[in-house]
């Protein structure tokens, strides 16, 4: 499992604008994506819409309140894991809503009471368009709990008309 | 013989040797299912009660998706992984829907607790005729989240002067079709 420490380090100012306006740039919907421990990111695609497509009755979520990596994302996500430079830190944006772990998080975050994967996971709070912050959240012993809380800067360009 | 890479924690639960197992078949369901009869704990993870293969493994072979039931390369190495998924709580007011049933909301009766269980309730209208057609407008107007319609009818032009959730496009249709439509926009 990753320390608090690795996951918070990695997550630099630069970063996390990157991140924002992959946010924003998804809404209303949710994004999704992943950081390795070298800083480096990954743009996921959400297939949630698809996989609601395919089969509404087991996928009732749509990218609005849900997301799913697709098989790619998947693939590298998993394939980080067995090399030196692992994603650490896992993302997805909740629109107009607010950041913080939901039930449906938590559940899919966990098989049998275990964490799923070694990794942290940011959830980005995205709101009328505009990223307002982050908060990370980590596995400790019997729960995921909230370890940092990263606000956006003020005026910061980060809507859906600025992204460049 | 072909290899079978599973994720630790599904290892862990399912409390095999090893992350890494060898295995017979011709398909992946032959190879999945030679493996839960020496590990008898993998089956209830892999499988539902009626043989179907669980939604969120994905199986995959030098990263593509297997199919289940097509012949394997001789000597593949399928890579078992875990859909990595989430999504916000379905069970509060995005501020979309604060914003549409603020008229609610700052009813004291009502707030937002009593707007959510609207939003969680459901409810059964049989028959979308004279009676159905308003009371699924205003349910559904008022945030009642889940409707079920019934009827065997169709929509005709002598319905429409009180039954009101259909139109003249959709004469001819089902009534349940009609209104679902309407009930969407």
């Amino acid at each position: 499992m990753n320390s608090p420490d690795r996951a918070w380090h990695v997550l630099s100012e630069s970063l996390l604008q990157r991140i924002y306006r992959h946010a924003c740039s998804t809404y209303p919907d949710e994004c999704c994506g992943f950081v390795f421990a070298d800083g480096a990111s990954i743009e996921g695609s959400n297939i949630q819409n698809d996989l609601h497509r395919h089969d509404p009755q087991v996928y009732q979520r749509t990218a609005a309140n849900g997301y799913t990596f697709s098989v790619a994302d998947t693939v590298a996500l998993n394939k980080s894991l067995r090399s030196p430079n692992p994603v650490t830190v896992v993302y997805h944006s909740h629109p107009d809503v607010g950041a913080y772990f939901s039930d449906e998080d938590q559940d899919k975050a966990l098989f049998v009471g275990q964490p799923l994967l070694p990794v942290s996971y940011l959830v980005i709070d995205v709101r009328a368009g505009q990223a307002h912050g982050a908060k990370l959240f980590e596995w400790r012993d019997t729960g995921f709990v909230c370890s940092q809380v990263f606000l956006a800067k003020p005026n910061s360009p980060l809507t859906t008309g600025n992204i460049q | 013989m072909n290899v079978v890479l599973f994720p630790e924690v599904l290892a862990k639960v399912a409390r095999l040797p090893g992350f890494r197992l060898e295995a017979e078949g011709q398909t992946l369901r032959e190879v999945i299912n030679h493996l839960c009869t020496r590990h008898t704990d993998l089956r209830a993870h892999l499988f539902y009660e009626n043989d179907k293969l669980k939604e969120h493994f994905l199986f995959t072979s030098a990263g593509e998706l297997v199919d289940p039931d097509r012949d394997l390369q001789e000597g593949s190495e399928i890579d078992i992984m875990m859909a990595t998924s989430g999504g916000m709580g379905v069970n509060q007011l995005s501020n979309d829907e604060v914003r549409r049933y603020v008229r609610h909301i700052t009813l004291p009766e009502v707030g937002r607790e009593g707007q959510l269980r609207l939003k969680n309730a459901k409810v059964l209208i049989i028959g979308t005729g004279g009676l159905g057609s308003p009371a699924s407008l205003y349910l559904a107007a008022a945030g009642v989240g889940t409707l079920g319609l019934i009827d065997f009818d169709v929509v005709e032009s002598s319905n429409l002067q009180r039954q009101v959730v259909h139109g003249i496009s959709t004469l001819g249709m089902p009534k349940v079709e009609s209104a679902k439509r309407r009930l969407q926009t």
